[in-house]
């Protein structure tokens, strides 16, 4: 199976972001994303709709991270006007907290045909680096919160942090996640145990529209220097370890405060 | 690939389903056996067989750990194609392009080509009991 993803996550209705805050789109420009691909005309739908003999293009999923605020007011409206459903990964330790989605917004996502996804409960740093319990914990827990506010099943998930490894799909899968969407930009599918995992294209605030809309029409070249890029990324990952961590960490507190978890 | 075939997803989504939901499933064995020869593919779970049309490129027999084919059955209706190509080797199963890895996945039997078509690489009998025959014929002693 072949899919493009594309992973984006709060969306603010300013003029100026904070420094450094590379994950925020501004009103303005997620709507510039969203005519972009809306002339390539790709087949923007979810991986519920998906479900269905028949299909022959290759699908686009467009993904919201952390279950932020901004993709509730603004995002979904924006989604719908095009006839779009997106996919909303939510950390549910965050639920209800300042600048994330409550749990009504939540459920009135899902009853207006837009598929709610576990984003873990606490959005570990290095979700490859915990023990399998805590994998268990963190997805088990996650989608039955989630269960319990949409009323139904929660098949899918995101990996929080973008630390992926099998052993992090391998505990999805008895957590009932048919599908885990990680951080690796690839349309390529691959299987572990019974998951069926997905790679995402990051879209983010220094993101030109005209690539968000080539990366979804397939075009190799966008596709190719981020695959380049995250691989720089992964390597300096491996070799860094905790440090790589901690200067992220310290980078994020300092340019990016929206980007923290936020307080209780 | 050293079986390949060709079959309605739907058809195959459905086969899975029936060997997996099967009343008998609850014996000893772990493993499902998928063999494809001239223009037929046949699931077999436990002494619970379906059997379906495929395109058979290149024939023979499988033995897929019931876990993969549980993952078969969870993700196969999002791939939401009408026909897909599932290809085995040693420690893997092909469907189009997605790959599941594990080392249950065996070749018991040596592959045989359909008429027409090349061989590809072959495989080494690996379980007594099923043994090599000639091109597009499995003879299993049972």
């Amino acid at each position: 199976m072949r899919a493009i993803s594309l992973c984006l996550h709060d969306v603010l209705d300013v003029e100026r972001l904070r420094p450094g805050d590379v994950y925020t789109l501004r009103l303005r420009d997620f709507c510039e994303h969203l005519s972009e691909l809306n002339q390539r005309n790709p087949a923007v739908e979810t991986i519920q709709s998906r479900r269905e003999w028949g299909k022959t293009q290759v699908p686009v999923f467009l993904t919201f991270d952390d279950g932020a605020a901004g993709a509730y007011t603004f995002a979904a409206d924006l989604l719908e006007k095009q006839g779009w459903r997106g996919h909303f990964f939510i950390t549910t330790d965050w639920v209800g907290r300042d600048g994330y989605m409550d749990r009504h917004q939540i459920r009135e996502l899902h009853s207006r045909g837009h598929v709610i996804g576990s984003h873990s409960c606490s959005h570990p740093e290095r979700m490859s680096r915990l023990s399998t319990q805590e994998l268990l914990r963190e997805w088990k827990d996650s989608c039955a919160i989630l269960a319990d506010i949409v009323g139904c099943q929660v098949r899918t998930a995101s990996v929080a942090g973008g630390h992926y490894s099998p052993r992090v799909a391998a505990a999805a899968a008895p957590a009932g996640i048919e599908v885990l969407f990680n951080s690796e930009p690839t349309s390529q599918a691959t299987m572990i145990a019974e998951c069926l995992v997905l790679g995402r294209y990051s879209i983010q605030s220094f993101t030109a529209p005209s690539v968000s809309g080539a990366i979804a029409a397939g075009r190799r070249w966008p596709r190719w220097k981020q695959s380049m890029l995250w691989d720089v990324k992964r390597v300096l990952k491996t070799i860094g370890g905790e440090w790589y961590v901690t200067l992220r960490r310290q980078f994020l507190s300092r340019f990016m405060p929206t980007q923290q978890p936020p307080r209780p | 690939m050293v079986i390949e075939f060709r079959t309605s997803a739907a058809d195959l989504h459905r086969a899975c389903l029936r060997v997996t939901q099967s009343d008998s499933m609850a014996g000893d064995e772990n493993s499902a056996l998928f063999t494809a020869t001239s223009q037929k593919l046949g699931i077999l779970v436990k002494g619970v067989s379906e059997t379906l049309a495929a395109g058979v490129q290149i024939a023979g027999t499988a033995s897929v750990p019931l876990t993969i084919l549980a993952g078969v059955v969870h993700v196969l209706p999002y791939f939401g194609e009408k026909t897909v190509e599932i290809g085995f080797s040693r420690g893997k199963m092909r469907i189009d392009t997605t790959v599941f890895h594990n080392r249950g996945i065996l070749l018991p039997v040596r592959a045989a080509v359909c008429p027409g078509v090349p061989r590809s690489e072959t495989e080494r009998c690996s379980r007594p009991d099923i043994l090599p025959s000639a091109p597009g014929q499995i003879r299993v002693l049972l």
